[in-house]
């Protein structure tokens, strides 16, 4: 009999739930995709059910059920802050306590109602040690230094450790209110985006920007040469108030915020973003050499939101000794529930891990496509049911060449193939696709797809090897888009995908991980010369990734994509007849 | 607040309950189905309707009632006793002096914390 483990991740933001068969991922999902809430911190229970369909069991098959944090010490971090700050912090407690009296505090309760278990066993884990398990044991690593860093878990903000065999150590940690994702959140608000959800979009901004704001940072953040640091707490109001910043914050940095949703960025704002990437690169980087010289590892596994981070990754790998770099695609509070799950199987029952060397390997992350996957009948149906013009081809090589023409041919094309991905990155199974090399693509998609900051970047998804003759990789792959590289000074006929400041977020992709995606690249290859294609994720703004071929067919018709590549159907725009109750994507998903 | 406009809500997917047999879907439908003809409304349906968005308000104020209690009558003695204390460590410390603690207490390997939520 099989053993099976659940993990569940809740209640925060981006709920999640992982199913482990003995000690491998058979899938994995975020709440938001089913219940179209983008972020949603409910209970994962679409996630759950999801996960237990794809093994064909039920709850009462499962071995043992994982939590992903410690909400008893995440209460005692509340009660301390509350008290500390009485009774300045009267709103935050307030909005917060309801919350903890229906939910967090009869959290097994809950976990045994919505799940519908009766005997299973239920295994609390630290949130900071879900994150390193959700790292270390899904790498390729037999051992690794490991480093967390998030806005918080219960009491740490960052953690760092060691991982070898089928254990793991966090022997040093940073401990609330010093947070670098906090700080990272508290400028995300102060330049005018959503906090925790806008995080990306400053990473995106930064290029435009020049360093000038860094000193006035550096007066809200203190560097330890070791790379910990403290915030200088009175510019911040986020541990008892319902801002992340106050006056004195302002002050420091000359100006007040910037107003939420204003258009146009006005250069200042932009050279803070920039600024503030700058002290997170310079950070991490420190943390980095200060816990190899620690340790002496060669490998770094990283987790937690900021390990999003894709600028700040790059620099880790090309400045700190380490020689390898892992990071899962879904790094942030998501990853929670494959990391207790992966915690369970590997220090709880204590399971042999085995990667490197002769013995047969146990499982390893190197892949994203954990969510559901539909086969030609289900798709058929719904677009049988939209009476949507369609043509069928014959095979997966079929649909390769067919997609690349399209690309080719200057379309931007919808994407929905096999699994959907586990995490915040659209890898190829969920994408907008487009050709890079064409000059006003990024505008078009941007402003016309997907309703978004002309600004935003897009990624590439590249042949694995064909990535270091574009890319600044260093042999590195980058198969969860995790990476930013220089593209090559001769190779930026790729305007599209080449940032500002000639930059790329790298998507390397292989036969082996993403066969068709591969063999449309390939295709595409064939046709252009040029071995990459645009890869955005599958959404417009404010709307959670495409779960569904129905989510696929209306997001297709709602926005001026050109062609829909839904498993082996085909749907050109110009075909389709007009679908007024399909109702525009800016009434249905509100803006972030 | 019930009569408030509300945004729309994007409409969902629900996944089938588990049948225990093995779905590459995992019991997600490819479409949300069509919904269900209601038939004539039963009176307490209708009752019940009218009357629990006007009972969530009530509870949702009296929950505020007694957060603000709780916090003014239970919090003021200890946070009065506590505050002089920086349980928070808030205060600036000397510049570059290290923020890392080492950490004494590894619960995740303690049988008995691992079972329960603290």
């Amino acid at each position: 009999m099989p053993q099976y483990i659940l993990g569940i991740s809740c209640f925060y933001h981006d709920s999640a739930a992982a199913l482990l068969r003995d000690g491998e991922l058979v899938a994995a999902a975020s709440e938001e995709r089913f219940t179209r809430i983008k972020h949603d911190a409910a209970f994962p229970t679409n996630a759950a059910r999801f996960c237990l369909n794809v093994a064909g069991i039920t709850i009462e098959d499962v071995h043992a059920i994982g939590f992903y944090d410690k909400p008893m010490l995440k209460l005692e971090r509340l009660l301390l802050s509350h008290l500390q700050h009485f009774p300045k912090s009267k709103d935050q407690f307030v909005r917060a306590i309801p919350a903890w009296m229906k939910e967090k505090l009869p959290i097994r309760k809950v976990i045994r109602k919505e799940l519908g278990s009766r005997r299973t066993p239920i295994w609390f884990c630290e949130h900071h040690v879900s994150h390193a398990a959700s790292t270390f044991f899904a790498s390729p690593f037999q051992e690794a230094a490991i480093l967390n860093m998030d806005g918080v878990g219960e009491w740490a903000t960052a953690t760092s450790g060691v991982g070898s065999g089928n254990s793991l150590e966090l022997t040093h940690e940073i401990r609330f209110p010093h947070s670098l994702g906090l700080l990272y959140s508290a400028f995300t608000g102060y330049l005018g985006f959503k906090v925790n959800s806008g995080e990306y979009k400053v990473m995106g901004l930064a290029p435009y920007g020049q360093p000038t704001q860094v000193d006035r940072i550096k007066q809200l953040i203190d560097i330890a040469p070791d790379g910990s640091f403290r915030l200088d707490m009175k510019h911040f109001d986020f541990d008892f108030g319902m801002r992340m910043a106050n006056e004195s914050f302002f002050e420091v940095m000359g100006r007040g915020p910037r107003d939420h949703g204003s258009e146009g960025m006005e250069p200042f704002y932009k050279d803070v973003a920039r600024s503030l990437q700058e002290v997170v690169n310079e950070v991490m980087v420190k943390q980095a050499c200060a816990l190899h010289e620690r340790t002496g590892m060669k490998n770094l596994c990283m987790a937690g939101g900021v390990a999003l981070n894709c600028v700040a990754n790059g620099h880790v790998l090309r400045e700190s000794p380490f020689e390898r770099l892992f990071v899962q695609p879904a790094a942030g509070d998501a990853g929670g529930a494959l990391g207790v799950a992966l915690w369970i199987h590997n220090m709880v029952l204590g399971h042999e891990r085995t990667v490197e060397g002769d013995a047969p390997h146990t499982w390893v992350m190197d892949r994203a496509d954990w969510g559901p996957a539909f086969d030609s009948d289900a798709i058929r149906a719904v677009l049988d049911h939209y009476g949507a013009a369609f043509v069928e081809l014959d095979d997966d090589e079929a649909v390769a060449r067919a997609t690349a023409k399209e690309i080719a041919a200057g379309k931007v094309i919808g994407w929905f193939q096999g699994g959907m991905e586990y995490g915040p990155r659209a890898l190829g199974n969920r994408s907008i696709l487009g050709d890079p090399r064409v000059v006003d693509m990024r505008d078009r998609i941007n402003l016309k797809i997907k309703f978004r900051e002309g600004f935003r970047p897009f990624a590439p998804s590249v042949l694995a090897e064909k990535a270091d003759e574009w890319f600044d990789l260093r042999g590195h792959p980058s198969p969860f888009m995790l990476l930013v590289a220089d593209v090559k000074e001769d190779k930026r006929t790729v305007p599209a995908v080449t940032h500002v400041d000639g930059s790329a977020r790298v998507q390397t992709v292989t036969a082996e991980s993403a066969p068709l995606y591969y063999a449309m690249l390939k295709a595409f290859e064939g046709e252009t010369g040029c071995p990459l294609v645009i890869n955005t994720s599958f959404n417009v703004r404010g709307e959670p990734i495409v779960c569904t071929p129905e989510d696929a067919f209306q997001c297709f018709i709602r926005t001026h994509m050109d062609t829909l590549v839904v498993g082996r159907f085909l749907l050109r725009k110009e075909d389709q007849r007009p679908y007024p109750e399909i109702r525009d994507a800016r009434e249905v998903f509100p803006l972030d | 607040m019930a009569d408030a406009p509300q945004e729309p809500r994007p409409q969902g997917v629900e996944v089938a309950a588990p049948t225990g047999v093995a779905q590459p879907s995992g019991g997600v439908p490819a479409r949300v189905p069509d919904p269900v003809p209601e038939g004539p409304v039963p009176f307490y349906t209708r009752f019940w309707r009218w009357w629990l968005p006007k009972a969530g308000v009530i509870a949702g104020k009296q929950n505020a009632v007694l957060a603000w209690l709780t916090y003014h009558l239970g919090l003021r003695p200890v946070a009065v006793f506590m505050r002089r204390q920086d349980r928070l460590d808030r205060v600036t410390k000397p510049v570059g002096e290290t923020g890392w603690h080492e950490r004494e207490d590894p619960i995740h390997v303690d049988p008995d914390r691992i079972r329960r939520p603290v």
